[in-house]
């Protein structure tokens, strides 16, 4: 195989610009997965009625959907139905929605984990339910939610490859574009690979290190909690 | 302080308080024993409505406690200790017993670690302060605890069996720290299967059984001279026939 360095040494710059947008998109789309996840997990904890039965059929529908096909409900669905959505809404609204589904489990197995007499030991010191959720379990839950919220957190910024189809400039969509310009596959193909390596290679370093802080630093225990 | 008139809970078809009807006073020191699975706890716990009677009155210095509304107000002023302990896991011994003022009271950071600090030279665990509460032993956990309720300073704490989960060579460290709030004037009712601090501190004991309250009294009455079979019977059984005379 003989790579043409002049081929990569041009366009790699094209690469970083579509990198920028990626994670512009993924970054607005995790945090606002992240946001309707502990909102979700939060009413179905609190077994809130009508809204959390909504919520349990949201999740379902979205955890077992793909992200494509939800971009093409988005996308060309819509408009069928008179709602016009620019293609980066609709890759935040994808991304927000299938991440608030995934973040929703994660945040509910952390919540579900702090015991009763938790909860009854603030009540007995006179906080309020607010209090509790805020002061007591939120934080608590956390602890146990930071590895699957992790893991969801690379999950969807690989999930983002599938932009292109909403025609959003991103960095599938500049490897799709210079193969068929210049048939340049190994190359173009090359630089996407290494693109997702230094988005995604930092992330997961980051998740680790958080994911052992955690565990070890783990509220004076010694060992694996 | 409180008063309580034909108290009933039940659990389903499960009737676990049938009818408890008595009066708690301010400074008074109140040990209730009995055997297992006679509503001791569970009458402790429709005392700060941590559980919701199913029937008859609670009065709280003259005020009927009737809805969710009032159980707010009412924990602020009778404070809680639970058999395991039930501390804060992800905060050091310090901020375990600074956070209820800090966020149920809104007392400023400095003031709530004053009382915090204080409060644990009391319990004997200044030194503890920046421990987890999983780096201390039961007896020590449960002074904590202990400072935890004081923090909120209370009128009355009420203790569900402080002791029951403790290895045996830890339980007088606890109840050390119970004789000293006792001589401080706090008011307390007592869970407890310590017979020996039922006596030795209580202004009056409470036995109950099925349910009910069978016999109450000066401790040297229920001691001495229990007046129903019943009483009797669970004594023999729990002090092996040792006499307190």
């Amino acid at each position: 195989m003989h790579l043409d360095l002049l081929f990569i040494q041009k366009f790699a710059p094209m690469y970083a610009k579509a990198a920028v947008i990626t994670v512009q998109l993924a970054c607005t789309g995790i945090v606002m997965a992240i946001l309707t996840g502990l909102l979700v997990s939060i009413v179905r904890y609190r077994k809130i009625p009508v809204l959390s039965q909504l919520f349990f059929a949201y999740v379902q529908l979205f955890r077992n959907t793909p992200l494509l096909v939800q971009l093409f409900f988005l996308y060309f669905g819509l408009p069928k139905l008179g709602i016009h959505i620019s293609g980066p809404a609709c890759a935040i609204a994808g991304l927000t929605l299938l991440g608030g589904s995934y973040m929703a489990e994660a945040f509910r197995a952390g919540l579900s984990s702090v015991s009763k007499s938790q909860i009854e030991a603030a009540e007995a010191l006179g906080f309020s339910h607010m209090q509790i959720m805020r002061y007591v379990i939120v934080p608590q839950a956390l602890a146990v939610s930071i590895p699957p919220l992790c893991a969801n957190v690379i999950f969807l910024i690989k999930e983002t490859s599938v932009f292109s189809v909403v025609a959003l400039s991103d960095l599938v969509y500049v490897a799709k574009d210079l193969i068929g310009l210049y048939y340049k596959t190994d190359e173009a193909l090359l630089l996407l690979v290494i693109s997702y390596l230094i988005i995604l290679l930092p992330v997961s370093l980051l998740a680790s290190l958080l994911e052992r802080r955690i565990r070890y630093a783990g509220f004076g225990n010694t060992g694996i909690v | 302080m409180f008063n309580i008139f034909d108290l009933k809970k039940n659990y389903g078809k499960t009737e676990v308080l049938k009818s408890i009807t008595m009066r708690i006073d301010d400074g008074e020191v109140i040990c209730i024993i009995g055997p297992s699975g006679s509503g001791k706890s569970t009458f402790l716990r429709c005392l700060n409505l941590l559980e919701e009677p199913t029937g008859g009155q609670i009065y709280y210095n003259g005020t009927i406690l009737d809805n969710k509304l009032d159980s707010k107000r009412l924990r602020r002023e009778v404070g809680m200790v639970f058999q395991k302990f039930n501390l804060f896991p992800m905060f050091t011994v310090l901020k375990n017993v600074m956070y209820a003022p800090m966020h149920v009271k809104h007392t400023a950071r400095k003031d709530a670690e004053e009382i915090a600090r204080n409060l644990l030279e009391k319990v004997g665990l200044a030194d503890k302060a920046d421990s987890y509460p999983s780096q201390l032993s039961g007896g020590q956990q449960q002074r904590v605890a202990i400072a935890r309720a004081l923090a909120m300073q209370p009128k009355m704490l009420l203790f569900d069996e402080p002791t029951s989960a403790l290895d045996p060579e830890l339980v007088s460290e606890v109840l050390t720290v119970m004789k000293n709030l006792r001589k401080d004037g706090m008011s307390m009712v007592v869970v407890t299967h310590e017979m020996g601090f039922a006596r030795d501190v209580s202004d009056r004991v409470v036995f109950m059984d099925k349910g009910y309250i069978v016999e109450e009294g000066l401790p040297a009455e229920i001691f001495n001279h229990p007046k129903q079979e019943r009483t009797q019977q669970f004594l023999n059984r729990v002090l092996g026939g040792v006499s307190y005379e």
